[in-house]
């Protein structure tokens, strides 16, 4: 299955999802008018929410995004761990 | 720290872009001394932010009926139109060090410069995190920035005239990003130094040196023949290549 959703992140920026699952996330798109600081962070984040569930927990799910950017001092603008958890989880129940 | 700035000129889009990272990657290697550089968009552009879909935000196949250029930035943020006549845009390219250290505090750093430019037309205007320049609550400045081998980077435009139907004709405009703002129509929240101020676009240029250079030790300079290779190579590999300009 596929889908899309926009999210508005509160006081922040316009996320898009694009999600392609089976079970669990196969494919993962993060897009918007957000920043991330170093850039290449996006496509790690992308890579490390593949395999996701659709019944993942929302808090596990932002605890394990917060985790990676706090280890990896990636610096979040307009977007926010939970803000990514909440609509990649949007999408693959929407 | 000395600065180098660079008179206003007119490039094209994809020259713009490649430009602003040839700098700031002679910068971080020692090579290129900190820069500001103000430019316009010839032809007229659209830009989208590093993390949105060309194909979402932009109408390529107007662009072409229109003969405006499309290019995905280095930095996030939204998409631009930048009309030719419509407005002046700036680089500022660093070593981090000279900024505050948080990005918001940085933001209003570079962004007080813009707001002085603009009192010098007459125009009272204040910085909105996280990344505009409002007046009258209205959008006259957008601003991006990043940062990479210990040099920021930070560009934005000002806008001195709109050309609202030709934008709203390039540009896919979000719903949710119309109604987050509690506003109903785009016209409302964005306006330009032209309905303020009688001045010139030169003038508003030469406003924006005096207020970005307030201070500074600075002198006017041009590009080194290694950003200029370096850009051209840019230029055709990168800004001009569909892997990079439709690779979301």
């Amino acid at each position: 299955m596929e889908n899309s959703i926009r999210y508005k992140v509160p006081g922040g920026k316009l996320l898009i999802v694009r999600a392609v699952w089976d079970g669990r996330i196969t494919k993962l798109e993060l897009l918007g008018d957000f920043f991330v600081h170093p850039e290449e962070a996006l496509n790690r984040i992308e890579v490390l929410l593949i395999g996701t569930k659709p019944d993942a927990e929302e808090a596990e799910l932002a605890g394990t995004i917060k985790q990676f950017v706090d280890r990896n001092d990636v610096v979040l603008v307009g977007l926010s761990p939970e803000a990514i958890a909440k609509g990649v989880l949007m999408a693959v129940n929407g | 720290m000395r600065w180098r700035f660079i008179e206003l000129e007119a490039r094209n889009a994809c020259s713009n872009m490649a430009i602003d990272q040839a700098v700031m990657e002679g910068v971080a290697k020692g090579a290129s001394e900190p820069t500001i550089r103000f430019y316009r968009w010839l032809p007229s552009a659209v830009t989208i932010g590093r993390f949105q879909s060309m194909m979402d935000e932009v109408d390529v196949g107007r662009c072409a009926e229109l003969g405006v250029s499309h290019v995905r930035r280095i930095t996030g943020g939204g998409a631009v139109y930048h009309d030719y006549a419509g407005e002046v845009t700036y680089s500022v390219i660093a070593p981090e060090a000279y900024f505050p250290n948080g990005i918001r505090e940085s933001y209003a750093f570079i962004c007080d410069w813009v707001v002085s430019g603009l009192l010098g037309v007459g125009i009272k205007a204040k910085f909105v995190p996280i990344n505009d320049i409002v007046t009258d609550g209205k959008k006259i400045s957008g601003n991006a920035q990043t940062r990479r081998g210990g040099v920021l980077l930070q560009h934005g435009t000002i806008l001195y005239n709109l050309e609202m139907a030709k934008m709203f004709s390039l540009l896919k405009i979000s719903k949710e990003k119309i109604s987050d703002k509690l506003i109903k129509s785009v016209e409302d929240r964005v306006t330009c130094v032209s309905r303020y101020s009688d001045i010139t676009i030169d003038g508003l240029y030469r406003e924006l040196v005096r207020a970005f250079s307030d201070g500074k030790d600075h002198y006017i300079g041009s590009y080194t023949e290694a950003e200029k290779v370096w850009g051209e190579g840019l230029e055709s590999s990168v800004y001009g290549s569909d892997d990079w300009n439709f690779s979301r």
